[in-house]
């Protein structure tokens, strides 16, 4: 899936790319400063539809600031699935791990007020997600020794997060260079990486992971912003009857485009 | 504007090729995970279960079967032939067919009750009763 995804994205780019190599063949005649001018100016008009559209289209969306995010999260999946039987055996000694593992991420985000009273944010994000997997209950196969599951958890995702959060500034600071916020929201992951061949048997989990958001952010006056957030799944991440709960912690850096761009 | 409802349009079809993309054939992908686990490894019994009766063989000189890539098998009684993983009537099954050392052709079948990396167990039904055997690799 991911993989047509990111054939879908390389076709574009080839088609764009030929149709920009003939036009350019075309024009080695031309004098390369008019040329330059041409693109400047098209970059231009992109610029001005894309800002008219966002105007006309988010009119109660204002002072809106784009920004750049990246860090790093740290995952785990509690697993429910003694009602789920296969042929399959997992002997759990083998990956029942309580603990949260590192992945990363990184994406864009916008920030701004709504109806010029609240504080908002909207986050797009590609995540890496690497995580722990336990199980809490588990199943016996007698007379073997051990303890098993017939469902084993993947460890391994790529996903698209969509968030969006509200802000409070907490008055904790000078707020004038120094800004701490409590954020709150529901966040979207959607699934791009396939299932492993275990999962493929189940098709256990879920293309979309609903979350709820709670963290805290501090603002270095103006300069860069530094971001603590608590992800609950609010749903389970795996289809009836197995149960799974992603829990995450997410640390995080953000810098306004405009300062690098 | 062309252009933005174009990009529009491209991220949608992704995403909608995201969300509908169709899963490979399950009882296929059950095959491919059961070879997967069966093969290139030489799987010794452990237990035997008919009825309430449990022997164990854990510790002593005991029967082992070797499944190999090429669909191949070997046994300790000397059978050696060929193998198959099937799906039938909902039932994952090993398919045997094999020659014994006096050349004999044999054939048998046992359904597969549970499978993983390192726990197999089997079983077969002769005149009514169940007998389960349970393997494991060393």
């Amino acid at each position: 899936m991911y993989k047509s995804l990111l054939l879908v994205f390389f076709i574009n780019n080839l088609v764009i790319s030929t149709v920009a190599y003939g036009q350019r063949s075309k024009q080695s005649a031309l004098d390369i400063e008019s040329l330059i001018q041409k693109e400047n100016k098209t970059i231009k008009s992109i610029k001005t539809s894309f800002k008219k559209l966002r105007e006309s289209t988010f009119v109660n969306f204002t002072e809106t600031e784009f920004s750049l995010v990246s860090g790093m999260n740290f995952s785990k999946q509690i697993i429910e699935s003694s009602k789920y039987n296969s042929t399959f055996n997992y002997y759990l000694a083998n990956f029942n791990k309580n603990a949260s593992k590192p992945g990363y991420y990184g994406g864009v985000r916008i920030d701004g007020l709504y109806k010029q009273k609240v504080p908002y944010s909207f986050s797009i994000t590609l995540n890496k997600l690497s995580t722990g997997t336990y199980y809490r209950d588990q199943k016996k196969i007698n007379p073997i020794v051990g303890e098993f599951s017939n469902f084993k958890g993947d460890e391994q995702f790529f996903t698209l997060k969509l968030a969006s959060h509200l802000k409070q500034l907490l008055p904790i600071f000078n707020t004038e260079k120094y800004k701490l916020s409590m954020v709150a929201g529901p966040s979207f992951d959607l699934r791009l990486s396939e299932a492993s061949i275990d999962n493929k048997v189940s098709n256990a989990y879920h293309k979309v992971f609903i979350n709820g958001d709670l963290g805290l952010e501090f603002n270095n006056q103006q300069f860069y912003t530094l971001f603590i957030q608590y992800q609950q799944g609010l749903t389970s991440i795996t289809k009836s009857p197995i149960k799974t709960n992603l829990t995450r912690f997410e640390l995080g850096f953000m810098i306004k485009a405009s300062d690098l761009f | 504007m062309n252009l933005i409802s174009s990009i529009s349009k491209s991220v949608l079809l992704c995403i909608s090729l995201c969300v509908l993309s169709c899963n490979k054939d399950t009882t296929s992908n059950e095959l491919t995970l059961s070879y997967q686990y069966l093969e290139d490894k030489t799987w010794h019994l452990d237990y035997s279960q008919t009825s309430s009766l449990t022997k164990t063989y854990i510790g002593q000189s005991t029967y082992f079967i070797n499944f190999r890539k090429d669909k191949k098998t070997i046994d300790s009684d000397g059978l050696d032939g060929t193998y198959s993983v099937e799906k039938i009537n909902n039932q994952l099954q090993i398919h045997v067919q094999a020659v014994t050392m006096q050349l004999n052709p044999i054939e048998y079948i046992y359904n597969i009750e549970s499978i993983g990396a390192k726990h197999l167990v089997l079983s077969y039904t002769t005149a009514g009763t169940i007998t389960n055997l349970f393997y494991s690799i060393k």
